[in-house]
């Protein structure tokens, strides 16, 4: 079927959002439409604003409003260790475990022989700075365990360790609700190197 | 999806490359011992508790499931054989590994049935893994690969003329084809030179297996000329500019 043209807009827009299908964005176009012209102003400022006011942290280059991101500027967290991840969202799942008490650095992305991406593409000239002002006394590798992540977390481990800086790496091991059987060597072989006692 | 004529089939293969595709899925460039190089999407494959996300990391050696789509095939089962775990533990062999992966991708065209490749690969990933001098191990599965395809260079007689006395090879060019003698370098106006140490090492690297050379040291001077002699080679004969070349030269150097 044709719709009004305003209503075939906003699917076509819709549609583009990853994990959105034409069905999904149907039922969002037509939600959309019979919500109140207040509700779809908040809407469309939210989504007008989150591009005007969000910047990088000028500390740990996670996304920020203001110069320095709320963790950054929170006087609890113990600024003398940083966890480096890849990206905000790996930040946010470490984060909402409430284990980790230290601060970030979102490197925005990882090295990828394969891919040619070099360090000088990502945050890792930062992260050397942070390390050499003097304050930090371990910096926590918290890469995916892909050949990205590995080849990543070596390098900065090969620059960071003749700081004088203690380099720890997450530790990886099973999935939870994962099966022994089906894990892989990788997993299983770091699951016995890095086991603890109990 | 799949259509009603979806058939089914196994492969051995390595994992040559693995590229996110939308949130959830990946697209892997397989090299198989059946059908050669081949490329297929893994479902879900980018989510932690698939069972396809470790078997189509680069470097895993799998049984592969495939199904043949409309378009494109689909992995549906995968159970590693060999995940090379020690490559993952160095950067170096990361590096040189990905150097290994890309270029095989580069020289091979795809739906090629060939099991010396497969084997060939397969030996130098373990190699590699066990090697404390992953350069070696890498100049070896280039010469070797270009044995295969058909492009060695010229080793151990002149390109130009054939002469086989060794010590009469003083240069090699990559534009004619491997070694030149003395008159034949003088009279094309090729300037380089190279040691016969350099030529007879490449010449053993492109011959005998892995094993026969596991106590094989280069000194500094073969390495670097071996280096600049496989990259004009492989340049000239392949037209590739290879991204794993430029992360080993900008970050392993
Ligand atoms: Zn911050
Ligand atoms: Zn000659």
């Amino acid at each position: 079927m044709r719709y009004a043209r305003p209503l075939a807009q906003l699917i076509e827009q819709l549609e583009k959002l990853p994990g959105i299908g034409p069905k999904s964005a149907q039922r969002l176009a037509f939600h959309i439409l019979r919500a109140s012209q207040e509700e779809n102003q908040r809407l469309a400022t939210a989504i007008l604003e989150v591009k005007a006011k969000t910047r990088y942290c000028q500390r740990c280059f996670n996304f920020s409003e203001e110069d320095l991101c709320p963790i950054c500027q929170d006087a609890r967290r113990d600024q003398s260790v940083i966890c480096v991840v890849a990206d905000p969202r790996d930040l946010t799942a470490i984060e909402n475990s409430g284990e980790f008490r230290g601060v970030y650095h979102v490197l925005q992305g990882l090295l990828s022989p394969i891919e040619g991406v070099l360090p000088d593409q990502l945050r890792v000239r930062e992260l050397i700075e942070r390390v050499k002002s003097g304050t930090v006394k371990e910096v926590i590798l918290a890469m995916n365990p892909t050949v990205e992540g590995d080849a990543t977390a070596l390098f900065l481990s090969g620059e960071l360790k003749p700081l004088g800086v203690k380099v720890t790496q997450l530790a990886m091991g099973l999935p939870v609700g994962g099966d022994l059987d089906y894990a892989d060597q990788v997993t299983i072989a770091r699951a016995v190197a890095w086991r603890r006692e109990i | 999806m799949l259509d009603s004529r979806t058939r089914t089939y196994n492969v051995t293969a390595v994992v040559l490359r693995s590229r996110p595709l939308g949130e959830k899925d990946r697209v892997v460039v397989l090299f198989s011992r059946e059908a050669g190089k081949l490329d297929a999407v893994a479902k879900g494959a980018r989510q932690p508790k698939s069972k396809l996300a470790a078997g189509t990391q680069p470097f895993t050696l799998a049984r592969f499931a495939l199904a043949r789509g409309r378009t494109l095939q689909v992995v549906t089962q995968c159970v590693i054989e060999e995940s090379f775990y020690a490559l993952h533990e160095d950067l170096s062999k990361i590096a040189w590994g990905a150097y290994v992966l890309e270029l095989m991708d580069a020289a091979t065209p795809p739906h090629q049935h060939d099991e010396a490749l497969f084997d060939l690969l397969v030996s130098t990933l373990r190699w590699m893994g066990a090697t404390d001098d992953p350069e070696l191990v890498t100049r070896a599965f280039e010469l070797r690969l270009l044995n295969a395809l058909g492009y060695a260079p010229a080793l151990t007689e002149c390109a130009v003329c054939g002469r086989t006395v060794s010590d009469s090879l003083v240069a090699f060019s990559a534009r004619w084809g491997g070694a030149l003698c003395a008159a034949d370098a003088a009279q094309r106006g090729h300037r380089g030179k190279i040691s016969q140490g350099t030529l007879r090492t490449a010449a053993a690297l492109s011959g005998s297996k892995g094993d026969a050379l596991q106590r094989l040291r280069l000194t500094p001077q073969v390495r670097t000329e071996l280096r600049g002699l496989m990259n004009d080679f492989l340049t000239q004969r392949l037209e590739v500019r290879l991204k794993a070349r430029e992360f080993l030269v900008k970050v392993m150097e």
